[in-house]
């Protein structure tokens, strides 16, 4: 019963976040800054997401290294991603580079 | 004033061809979400949940990081009150999400935003986001949202339900970089979407400040790295649109 009450406190802080903006503001018009903020928002989210996987993907120390499959698959796919605006193919050699650096590191 | 970029000559998508055009942006997610969700599955029983909870836990909270930490405090005997509040902490990122897609669903109605914010993950997010910009997302937009979430949604249950029932016969998937596609598609995204420079100073900011921040418990450093990321990105714009002006003058 406990873990029952305790399960849905934690689906209800999981929810609200995600719920109460659209709830509460999306019928006003939004102020110049808070949309030019908003704009660089998800970038920087994606960035603060994936510079630790791929930086320290162990999750101890930064790991610089060539032996670090992560740093190389991470790297190859950024360098693709310049280039070909393909995703699904960009994704997929990225996914390719880090398997193989994997499967050469051992 | 979401409407301004939309391509005339395209006609819109009937409700259920939004839906199914949603379910299959996400088909590529599917990679990393099957091995997750069986990984959650057999974590949950061995961190000593009942079966129930496991799924109850999984299917309330809809998030990956929430479910995989929480099975982790609730293993170790955490208080109650500071499980919740890591929930909470944990889904500060969600809040940047929401606010972001304010703009664009004006007209989607109340009842639907609830469904659309329980859906609301990272893949979803950034998908849908992009083709709001690009004017590609227009009419029944909520039915988009349904297709890419329950596919997803459907997909981890099962999934979990699955790792449940295989228990300590799947191997141990750590260490087999199954985390890696969806870091691969995140970057795919960045390096796609990368515009202009003030774009790319937002980028480093944030790498840099998340790096930085890295000791900072409940991943706040992504929440605070997030704000430092946006507020260069703007201030660079308000940079630059200053000097066009002078040059101006």
């Amino acid at each position: 019963m406990s873990m029952a009450l305790l399960i849905l406190g934690m689906g209800l802080c999981s929810f609200l976040p995600r719920y109460l903006p659209l709830a509460l503001f999306a019928d006003r018009e939004m102020p110049p800054l808070a949309e030019t903020l908003l704009r660089y928002t998800p970038p920087a989210v994606l960035a603060a997401l994936v510079f630790p996987a791929v930086l320290a993907p162990s999750g101890d120390g930064v790991e610089l290294t060539l032996t670090n499959p992560y740093l190389i698959g991470g790297a190859v796919t950024f360098a693709v991603g310049l280039v070909s605006k393909r995703f699904l193919l960009v994704t997929a050699v990225g996914i390719a580079a880090f398997y193989l650096s994997r499967w050469l590191v051992g | 004033m979401t409407t301004t970029n939309t391509p005339q000559a395209v006609t819109p998508l009937t409700p259920g061809q939004q839906y199914l055009a949603g379910a299959r942006s996400m088909v590529p997610f599917l990679a990393s979400a099957i091995p997750m969700g069986i990984a959650g599955g057999v974590l949950g029983l061995s961190s000593g949940l009942s079966g129930w909870a496991t799924l109850g836990l999984a299917m309330a909270v809809n998030s990956g990081t929430a479910q995989f930490v929480g099975f982790a405090l609730i293993a170790g005997g955490t208080d109650w009150a500071a499980i919740i509040l890591t929930t909470l902490i944990l889904g500060l990122r969600m809040l940047l999400y929401s606010t972001i897609l304010i703009p664009y669903i004006k007209e989607v109605p109340q009842r639907w935003r609830v469904l659309l914010g329980f859906g609301l993950i990272d893949e979803v997010f950034f998908v849908a986001i992009e083709r709001l910009r690009k004017g590609e997302l227009t009419h029944n937009k909520h039915m988009f949202f349904l297709g890419a979430s329950s596919l997803l949604y459907v997909t981890w249950m099962l999934c979990t339900a699955i790792g449940m029932s295989l228990g300590s016969a799947v191997p141990d998937v750590r260490g087999l970089g199954l985390d890696f596609p969806v870091t691969a598609m995140f970057i795919a995204m960045l390096a796609i979407g990368l515009a202009n420079w003030r774009v790319a100073a937002a980028i480093c900011a944030a790498g840099v400040t998340v790096m930085l921040a890295r000791d900072l418990p409940y991943n706040l450093g992504v929440v605070l790295a997030a704000v430092v990321g946006a507020v260069v990105g703007a201030a660079c714009e308000y940079a630059a649109k200053t000097r066009t002006k002078e040059i101006a003058r």
